[in-house]
């Protein structure tokens, strides 16, 4: 199994010969910025989008926490338990999927509220999941400031959540598996 | 001189009709009939004996001219050849069983309002005969005409062009279609020019007088879309074959889109990606052409089995052609050729789309159809990798939008901000126009069509980002192949092109001109202070050229270094702005509002810059 650190690379091709969990393919027009190792293609998580994995390890696995993500994170959460479990999960660049993904007219990403929203509340509760309370209070304090509602309105919910004891169990008391960079779930290539 | 008595000459229209028949004319033909048909004043019948030792049988229903002709001595029959029902029967009598070596019909064709009888008896006795045939007719598209016409004259003449006796009107195209119904196929010509015609009048017209701006445009236009403007009496020599009426049905309706992609073969996966991004369009309103050059067997079967990789209903649109010479031009010119789409569009086999991109022509086309459609096009730094064995491609930067959003002609004029998979292009340019793509260009014939393009039919901007143009980090791409020297040489070529010819511009580009030179008035050094013994004017004129000619200079260096193959390999063209401390990336646009000490700044931040010095090794010679 390989051991992956916040803030530090993907695996190396010297974990080739650990079982693969989730296969994911490349994604186009836009690929994914995170990084994946140029030979093995191991990554630290695999999007939902398009991914592959056999049945039986995935229903052993629980399948998606939909509990906890009703969009958006479901799948960071997904790979990070197979990595758990000692899986990998690749990257492979050579399978490629078009996802009708756009952009404005500069280049810039148009989130809607949903996205917005669904996005605050993933990233607060796969700090929360993975035992990342570094992370986590880190992210409450600046959400909770933000001038945009929807994102304190993502916070409200988690506190809500909190509050009646609606939040998973936590997993990886040590916080190893998880993923914590620059506000993204992986090292990025840019 | 009687109407239609016109002496032979040989520099006038029946010396060119003599010396195309010398050269048509049957081996063995000595002592047989030359039939001339619609004769008038026999104006060759001499010539044609003198020459060939051919025996002249006139034909004509005219018989103050058949007088004339039979008092010369000459063989002469009346018949009246625009009676329908009998033409054939009235000829063979004529020829009464002898052999005929060669028939002529001058300028008498459009005399006649249904020629198809009068042109099936030649081809009847061509065909038995094994004889050669030759015609003149004016040419009504003659530029004289088709200028006037334009703009509103119309004038028939005594005689002429415009005959006031004339029942049927022929250009090119209509005389080849009525040839071809009848049977009977050019297998020469000798064509009588006449850059001013009898229709060339009244003097000083600004369309037709030689040296105006008008005059020169309507020229360039005419010969790009036809070559015969200058004709003034088509002369063809013809034999027979089969007969092949001219159905005149509106063209089959095609796909709004045609997308034409150039590739070596040598790119599969990055071709195979091009494809999933067009089977994920969401009009599917296009269809495709794959030009594949000068491909090996190999190459070739990777190409096919990238388009048997497609969605059936993708696959059943795409054609592969194959190109075996030229250049980039040239495959773009096939593309043209090949498509049926009202309008067109180019990939290289390493562009990707995004899935709104033939939506967003479209949408375009419904509101300026008829214009260059044009979108928005991302850049994005991209290599190549190897992963579990299977060879694939990686983004290896962020995208940047280094081109304009908005189309600027004139901005257009020192730099290209259309990287072409973002700009359809109207088929009807090439089909009704003949604009073709240059290819005595290496690079930059997408800017050099552009350019003439909208020029022509202007522009309609879309504002929508709808394809990434990728730049590679460590392999050459269809544009790094090509040296920065023979970049600049080619962009030189294209400006000398632009300055050559009138150019029409799209309204509105004269206000950026202003700006420009407001711009450029403001920067400019003041003046020094004028002396008496000096002619300021002059010297003034003198530091002016010095001034835009150094400009150009810089304009050119930057270019030619952001596009230069060891820049793109490295940072890419964000990076200058960071290098030169403005912290953001240049627009291409933007380049030609810098001042001279900015692009100073630049040329220096990029010479000096660690990846320049890094990629020094991709800079050939």
């Amino acid at each position: 199994m390989c051991s992956l650190h916040a803030g530090r690379s993907v695996h190396s091709p010297r974990c080739s010969k650990t079982p693969i969990g989730i296969a994911e393919a490349k994604q186009l027009p836009l690929e994914h910025p995170k990084d994946y190792d140029r030979v093995s293609g191991a990554t630290s998580w695999a999007s939902g989008a398009f991914s592959m994995f056999r049945t039986a390890e995935f229903r052993d696995l629980g399948g998606f926490d939909h509990d906890s993500f009703f969009m958006y994170g479901d799948d960071v959460d997904l790979s990070w338990r197979y990595r758990l479990r000692g899986f990998q999960v690749i990257f492979q660049p050579a399978a490629a999927v078009f996802h009708d993904k756009r952009l404005g007219p500069d280049g810039e990403w148009l989130a809607s509220d949903t996205e917005r929203y669904f996005s605050a509340e993933s990233a607060l509760m796969l700090a929360h999941k993975w035992s990342r309370d570094d992370v986590l209070e880190r992210l409450l304090e600046s959400m909770s400031g933000f001038p945009d509602e929807i994102i304190r309105r993502a916070v409200a919910g988690y506190l809500d959540r909190r509050e009646r004891g609606a939040l998973p169990e936590r997993l990886d008391p040590e916080g190893t598996t998880g993923e914590f960079v620059a506000g993204n779930y992986a090292v990025h290539r840019w | 001189m009687r109407k239609y008595d016109n002496a032979y000459s040989i520099e006038n229209l029946y010396g060119h009709v003599i010396s195309l028949l010398g050269q048509h004319l049957p081996e063995g033909s000595d002592g047989a009939v030359h039939l001339d048909i619609a004769s008038g004043y026999s104006a060759i019948g001499e010539v044609v004996e003198g020459e060939f030792g051919l025996h002249y049988v006139g034909v004509d229903i005219d018989p103050v001219a058949l007088k004339a002709v039979h008092e010369r001595g000459l063989e002469v029959h009346q018949a009246d050849l625009a009676e329908p029902g009998g033409i054939l029967a009235a000829l063979t009598a004529v020829i009464a069983g002898r052999r005929v070596a060669s028939v002529s019909v001058l300028d008498g064709l459009e005399h006649i309002a249904d020629g198809s009888e009068l042109l099936a008896a030649i081809r009847a006795i061509v065909v038995e005969h094994g004889a050669v045939s030759v015609f003149s007719l004016p040419n009504v598209t003659h530029r004289d005409v088709g200028y006037k016409l334009a703009l509103g004259s119309w004038e028939y003449t005594p005689t002429g062009l415009l005959d006031v006796t004339h029942l049927r009107l022929y250009g090119e195209k209509s005389l080849r279609e009525a040839f071809a119904a009848a049977g009977l196929y050019p297998i020469g010509r000798n064509d009588y020019s006449l850059a001013e015609s009898d229709q060339h009048y009244p003097a000083g017209h600004p369309a037709l007088q030689p040296g105006t701006n008008l005059n020169r445009f309507l020229n360039e236009m005419r010969d790009d879309a036809e070559p015969s403007g200058r004709v003034n009496q088509f002369v063809w020599a013809c034999v027979a074959g089969p007969q092949n009426p001219v159905r005149h049905e509106a063209e089959p309706p095609g796909p709004f889109l045609t997308v034409v992609i150039r590739t070596q073969g040598r790119r599969i996966a990055e071709l195979e990606e091009v494809l999933l991004c067009l089977a994920g369009q969401s009009s599917t309103d296009f269809e495709v052409i794959v030009i594949a050059h000068r491909t090996s067997v190999e190459q070739q079967l990777g190409i096919e089995g990238a388009v048997e990789g497609v969605p059936g209903w993708l696959a059943e649109r795409i054609r592969i052609v194959h190109v075996d010479h030229g250049n980039r031009a040239t495959l773009l010119n096939t593309g043209l050729e090949e498509a049926c789409g009202r309008y067109v569009a180019a990939l290289d086999d390493d562009d990707l789309v995004f899935a709104h991109w033939v939506q967003a022509f479209a949408d375009l086309e419904l509101k300026f159809g008829g214009r260059v459609l044009r979108s928005v096009c991302a850049r994005q730094q991209a290599d190549r990798v190897r992963v579990r064995e299977a060879d694939a491609t990686r983004a290896h930067s962020g995208i940047t939008m280094p081109y304009a959003r908005e189309f600027s002609f004139v901005e257009h004029l020192s730099l290209n901000s259309t990287p072409f998979m973002s700009a359809a292009i109207p088929r009807a340019l090439h089909r009704d126009l003949g604009m073709r793509y240059d290819d005595t260009l290496t690079t930059t014939e997408d800017w050099d069509y552009l350019l003439r393009a909208v020029s022509v039919v202007g522009v309609a901007d879309s504002g929508a980002l709808t394809a990434v143009y990728r730049g590679w980090v460590s392999q050459d791409s269809s544009i790094t192949e090509h040296v920065h020297d023979e970049w600049i040489l080619n962009q030189y070529a294209v400006d000398r092109k632009l300055d050559a010819r009138p150019v029409l511009l799209p309204a509105g580009e004269t206000r950026a001109i202003r700006k420009l030179v407001r711009q450029a008035s403001a920067a400019a050094d003041a003046p020094p202070p004028a002396r008496p013994e000096h002619d300021v004017e002059a010297e003034v004129e003198q530091r002016t050229r010095a001034r835009v000619r150094e400009r150009d200079d810089l304009h050119l260096r930057v270019v030619s270094l952001l596009e230069s193959r060891s820049w793109r390999a490295s940072a890419g063209i964000r990076a200058v702005g960071l290098l030169t401390g403005r912290g953001r990336p240049i627009k291409a646009s933007k380049v030609l509002r810098m001042s001279d000490e900015q692009l100073r700044e630049v040329i220096a931040a990029i010479e000096s810059s660690r990846s320049w010095r890094i990629t020094k090794v991709l800079r050939r010679g």
